[in-house]
């Protein structure tokens, strides 16, 4: 119950935090993707089911709000909260390498998957240009906001597990 | 740990299976009825839009202070310098002025139809920005509650910025002109011949836009300003759009393209107006 509640402040935060600071501090015209951050720590952390469920509830608000149809940016943060969770299983505290080969993989992933079909399918063909001036760099940025974020993620979900346990013990 | 209702345990697998699925059919419904989803997401949006317009404001007057603070010599000498020019513009805008009430005689005159200028417009401040780096639209904080419709006209000092895609309570989503889905009918200001102009990601960081099928025949030059057609079905005819520059032939040797740098400064955008009528279009 903790986990839910401290979930749903963080999926709410990051949200309301990407759409107004994030896409006001535009570096070089790129706006990293603390969304994407958000799913894959989540996942990592916290294992298959709720690293997807985090995607499908961010990418459903951000598809409600931004998107033409609901469910595309849905699909892709929920499969990308999922990937990202089957990592949970040689989750260690204090590795940043693994984290970080993630959340540069998803980010690649989803900037690939929104130019298939968001942009490839109106014939734009030209990826490299996409590649180099969008992708990579947010892909970067994306990256160095998931290792700023790592620790106190860890963090509020290791108080969150010791308050449960707490709990128990009590009971 | 101990449990305190046993759980029906499904694999995740499963789950992502089944919640695939639905993101698949979701996606389709929305794309066929795309009319009967937008109560859904209105209802997001009006959850969501007066928390990030007290974010913004927050934040707008942080970086004002801000602002204020180290700019204070700069904005001096601007200032000392709009005074200026401000003088100047003063005597020129006299002249107009007398010549404006002579333009409307003659217009009443040949009965021509209003230009952009007359229609009624709201002044509208920008909320969010799309976070995605792929798109170019942003959120307003007027929506059908301020009588806002979809296909409603952008436009910031006199230049377009773009049209009202979505209408939701408080809020409505404008799709700029530079964004990469966008097109617009334009013609040249000087001889009427019309031309496409079209957003693309590719030319956004050079601040273009791009512009095709002028005809190879047509006289146009660089510079030239490009305004809304008026056979165009969606915006009013006669709003600027901006100047074209570096004009080339087309490898099918029958159409020219070009580039267009737009009136607007899309990477300073705060307030915008809305024409609140909405365009006939000709047919």
């Amino acid at each position: 119950m903790k986990r839910f509640i401290v979930t749903s402040i963080i999926i709410f935060t990051a949200y309301l935090a990407q759409t107004t600071l994030m896409a006001d501090i535009r570096i070089a015209g790129v706006v990293p993707n603390l969304l994407l951050v958000v799913v894959a720590l989540v996942g990592y952390i916290n294992g298959r089911t709720q690293g997807m469920i985090t995607g499908l509830i961010l990418g459903l608000i951000y598809d409600c709000q931004y998107a033409g149809v609901i469910g595309l940016y849905a699909l892709f943060y929920m499969c990308l909260g999922y990937v990202n969770g089957i990592c949970h299983k040689i989750f260690f505290r204090d590795d940043y390498t693994l984290p970080v080969i993630m959340v540069t993989a998803s980010s690649l992933a989803l900037g690939f998957m929104t130019y298939v079909f968001e942009f490839l399918l109106r014939s734009r063909l030209n990826f490299n240009y996409y590649l180099r001036n969008i992708i990579v760099p947010e892909t970067v940025y994306t990256v160095f906001i998931a290792v700023l974020l790592l620790k106190p993620m860890l963090m509020i979900y290791g108080w969150a597990k010791r308050v449960k346990e707490k709990e128990v013990t009590n009971a | 740990m101990r449990k305190k209702t046993p759980k029906i345990y499904i694999k995740p697998k499963y789950i992502l299976f089944f919640l695939m699925t639905v993101c698949v059919i979701s996606i389709a419904v929305s794309f066929k009825y795309s009319e009967k989803i937008a109560p859904v997401k209105t209802k997001v949006g009006d959850v969501f839009t007066p928390m990030q317009k007290g974010i913004n404001l927050v934040g707008r007057w942080a970086y004002n202070k801000y602002e204020l603070i180290t700019r204070m010599n700069e904005l001096e000498k601007e200032n000392e310098e709009l005074k200026n020019e401000l003088e100047q513009l003063k005597g020129e805008n006299r002249l107009l002025a007398s010549e404006k009430y002579e333009l409307k005689d003659l217009r009443a005159m040949y009965e021509l139809t209003k230009t952009y200028s007359d229609y009624p417009t709201v002044g509208a401040r920008i909320i969010t920005k799309n976070p995605n780096n792929f798109y170019s639209t942003f959120t307003i904080d007027k929506g059908s509650n301020d009588g806002i419709k979809k296909d409603m006209n952008v436009i910031c000092g006199d230049g377009l910025v773009g049209l009202v895609s979505e209408v939701g309570h408080n809020y409505s989503v404008v799709r700029t002109i530079i964004d990469d889905k966008s097109n617009v009918t334009g013609m040249f200001r000087e001889n009427t011949v019309t031309c496409n102009v079209a957003g693309d990601l590719t030319l956004t960081d050079k601040g273009y836009l791009k512009v095709t099928g002028i005809l190879k025949e047509a006289d146009v030059n660089e510079g030239d300003p490009v305004t809304t057609a008026y056979g165009s079905p969606k915006f009013h005819p006669g709003i600027i759009i901006g100047y074209v520059t570096d004009i080339h032939n087309d490898s099918n040797n029958m159409t020219k393209s070009a580039y267009l740098v737009p009136v607007v400064d899309f990477t300073r955008l705060d307030m915008v107006l809305i024409i609140t009528e909405l365009s006939e279009g000709l047919y």
